[in-house]
């Protein structure tokens, strides 16, 4: 080959040829690598199929109509790279339908800052959004695992149970391509929390706009003008009413309730709704009392004072509340409920007891009268006190025999959590939860969660030693040895 | 292949390696044993250490610096050429040589685990894919900075240049995965998350195979490979 002799015309002929065929190759390159970028595969290895999607989300995001577009701005997420690799089996499955967009406030600060303008969103959060049309679901990163508290007793900061990630961004999905948001009506007309209300203590701006990052739509109700509850609410609120209502606005709630409704009462100790009686007859009974408990002064000035914020702290094996467990729900100017115990009333069974305090507080009756109240045995009602509990009317048939959620009711001891002054992440979890659980929006979907991975060496200091001495020592210079003698069998 | 194992440099090379290897070997199991670590693999924080993409970015020019480079200095790139061998099979043997010595290199860690998991039969907690598909994406990695090694040593005939620009061009493409962390978003982000080796070690040490890195790095050893042959042709010629 070297010895054929070439002509100079000849050899920059053959170099010519030599420049296309390299650019030939890089098309090539370049064609091969873009197919394989748009059509690719993946399969998960991993233990426990952490990262695989069930047939469920598969679908969904098959018979996706139109682009979903999903921003992640997560600012220090421990969950980061199990979100990413989540969301990159989501883009495999949905292909074009899917559009994953990262936003990280640290790096890009202007982008992330006009989106949070836009989608009204703290940039603290460690948020994904999701986004379809108009609509938004945001789903917070703590949404998306279960503690296990089990440790906590030990001092230890509580590890992760389970991951929740398909769960919740399917359950995103599929609420944001609803389209319409659902209702949730807010009841006026009886100096209820207005949900329009941002600046005073006393409104619920700040939880509105929560709703609304949930996808559904806070509305206020007023059943004296409408006459009745509208067909399309998913669900009534009664946050805090001063004034009862009327027996007509009784009649219109009580409908709703047979016809499958979802109503959530929220009455501190200074509220009255006059649905106490409609509420007794689901196992719901409402006490007349403040829940108070007598607390110790910190820092060696061995005082007492009084406590008048309800904490609960045992909460029920249920979904709305299982995500609250291992943490405390403050309850401000909270009333005590009390569990039918009528045997005769059927819808007594269907009754759980959501969230409990500590043995500490105490039902004080005569709040109004006593300046320091104390406990009064006989009198007052002792603790633990149920501080929220829920009706539920379980499975009913419905429409071409699908079966659908019957009623459902929430009662909850205080309306003042929620209030703009008071709101903590707590107790929005704890009512956003309860909605989707009123909702049945993600427990519907039915995903089980993944059992975290966990890969934990309990390997003796003894066989660490010698591990260590094969690494260091014996496999390193097997290999000098073999150099020295190759060295001087060379010279040789 | 045989002219690395009687080369004294390749047992420096293998000696320094495993030395390397070895003490993040160590300094992981002892690390994730002692603070009860749970949440990652051995595997995992083994390859996705600073001290394994450090030994993976200096071994590989190391390793192919000699190839051709040698060959031209000594002269005996004329002898090769005239015998009956073509460019690419030349190419291609030299390449599976190193390929072959570079999985030498990386052995022991296959053995460390071997020791932990056959001989004192702890079942560290990771499935069959979480153990290969590293390994596959090691020696993927490797072929591809091979390859370009192979390529920047035919280019010149003193081997100090050639380890030094092929270093230069392997960190300038392993560097393309730290774009990532600049806030880019949108399509470009998109690109540089398909070209970088961090994300893509990432994704396969959990145990996901994804053929795209497969694709990606398949298809540029080869253009690489291709271009390392046309600069042997295009030699031929000139002389």
């Amino acid at each position: 080959m070297k010895g054929v002799t070439v002509s100079h015309p000849l050899r920059f002929q053959l170099r010519i040829n030599n420049i296309l065929t390299i650019l030939l190759m890089f098309a090539i390159v370049w064609i091969v690598n873009y197919l394989g970028y748009k059509y690719y595969y993946r399969k998960d290895f991993s233990k426990g199929g952490m990262y695989t999607l069930s047939s469920k989300t598969i679908n969904v995001l098959k018979s996706l109509p139109e682009p979903v577009k999903i921003i992640v701005c997560l600012t220090n997420s421990k969950l980061q790279s199990d979100i990413d690799n989540l969301l990159k089996e989501y883009k495999y499955y949905g292909g074009n339908k899917i559009i994953i967009e990262h936003i990280d406030p640290a790096l890009n600060l202007e982008r992330a800052e006009a989106l949070a303008k836009r989608l009204k969103f703290d940039l603290q959060e460690n948020v994904i959004i999701f986004e379809y049309k108009n609509f938004h679901k945001f789903v917070n990163d703590n949404q998306l695992v279960e503690y296990d508290n089990s440790v906590a007793m030990f001092g230890q900061s509580p590890s992760i149970k389970a991951f929740k990630g398909e769960q919740q961004f399917t359950a995103a999905i599929l609420s944001v391509v609803e389209g319409k948001p659902s209702k949730v009506y807010f009841l006026t007309g009886h100096g209820e929390r207005n949900i329009d209300n941002y600046n005073q203590p006393g409104g619920y701006g700040i939880i509105a706009t929560q709703i609304r990052k949930e996808n559904m739509e806070p509305l206020t109700l007023n059943l004296l003008e409408s006459g009745a509850v509208p067909e399309d609410a998913a669900v009534v609120v009664v946050a805090g009413p001063k004034n009862p209502l009327s027996p007509s606005e009784i009649q219109a709630i009580t409908h709703y309730l047979d016809s499958k409704g979802k109503l959530i009462v929220l009455e501190g100790s200074n509220s009255n709704s006059g649905l106490e009686p409609l509420l007794s007859k689901y196992g719901i009974i409402f006490q007349n009392d403040k829940v108070v408990a007598i607390g110790r002064l910190v820092g060696g000035l061995g005082g007492e004072m009084l406590i008048d914020k309800a904490a609960g702290t045992h909460f029920a094996d249920h979904p709305a509340v299982k995500p609250m467990i291992g943490y405390t729900l403050q309850l401000p100017d909270c009333r005590s409920i009390a569990l039918s115990t009528d045997s005769s009333n059927p819808n007594v069974k269907k009754v759980t007891a959501l969230v409990k305090t500590p043995e500490g507080f105490w039902g004080e009756v005569n709040w109004k009268e006593e300046e320091r109240p104390k406990y009064d045995p006989g009198v007052d009602i002792p603790g633990p006190l149920i501080l929220a509990a829920v009706y539920d009317g379980g499975e009913v048939p419905g429409k071409e025999g699908i079966h659908v959620f019957g009623t459902r009711i929430a009662a909850v001891g205080s309306s003042s959590f929620l209030a703009n002054q008071n709101i903590k992440p707590d107790g929005v979890d704890f009512f956003i939860n309860l909605l989707n659980w009123m909702l049945q929006k993600e427990m519907a979907l039915g995903i089980a969660p993944k059992s975290v991975q966990e890969f934990g060496l309990s390997i003796p200091a003894s066989q660490r030693q010698t591990v260590a001495m094969i690494c260091l020592v014996t496999i390193p210079f097997a290999f000098l040895v073999l150099g020295v003698g190759m060295y001087f069998s060379r010279r040789r | 292949m045989k002219s690395y194992f009687v080369s004294p440099v390749a047992y420096i090379l293998l000696f320094s390696c495993s030395l390397i290897n070895g003490a993040s070997f160590v300094f992981w199991l002892n690390y994730l044993s002692i603070n009860n670590i749970k949440e990652f693999t051995l595997l995992q924080a083994c390859m996705n250490a600073f001290f394994f993409w450090f030994l993976l970015l200096v071994q590989v020019p190391v390793l192919t610096m000699r190839s051709f480079a040698e060959e031209y200095k000594l002269g005996t790139i004329e002898m090769i050429l005239t015998a009956p061998v073509r460019e690419w099979e030349l190419v291609l043997s030299k390449f599976l040589g190193s390929v072959c010595f570079f999985a030498v290199l990386w052995m022991p860690m296959a053995l460390y685990l071997a020791v932990l998991r056959i001989v004192y039969g702890h079942p560290l907690g990771m499935s069959v894919g979480m153990i290969v598909l590293p390994f596959l994406m090691l020696l993927l990695i490797g072929m591809f900075f091979i390859s370009i090694g192979l390529f920047v040593s035919s280019l010149t005939k003193n081997q100090i240049i050639a380890a030094i620009l092929s270093f230069a061009l392997i960190f300038l493409i392993f560097s393309l995965s730290f774009l990532i962390y600049l806030g880019i978003g949108g399509q470009t982000r998109e690109m540089i998350s398909y070209l970088s080796f961090l994300d893509q070690m990432d994704t396969f040490s959990r145990g996901i195979f994804d053929s795209r890195p497969v694709v990606l790095l398949g298809s540029a050893t080869f253009f690489f490979l291709f271009l390392t042959e046309k600069i042997l042709e295009w030699r031929r010629l000139r002389e």
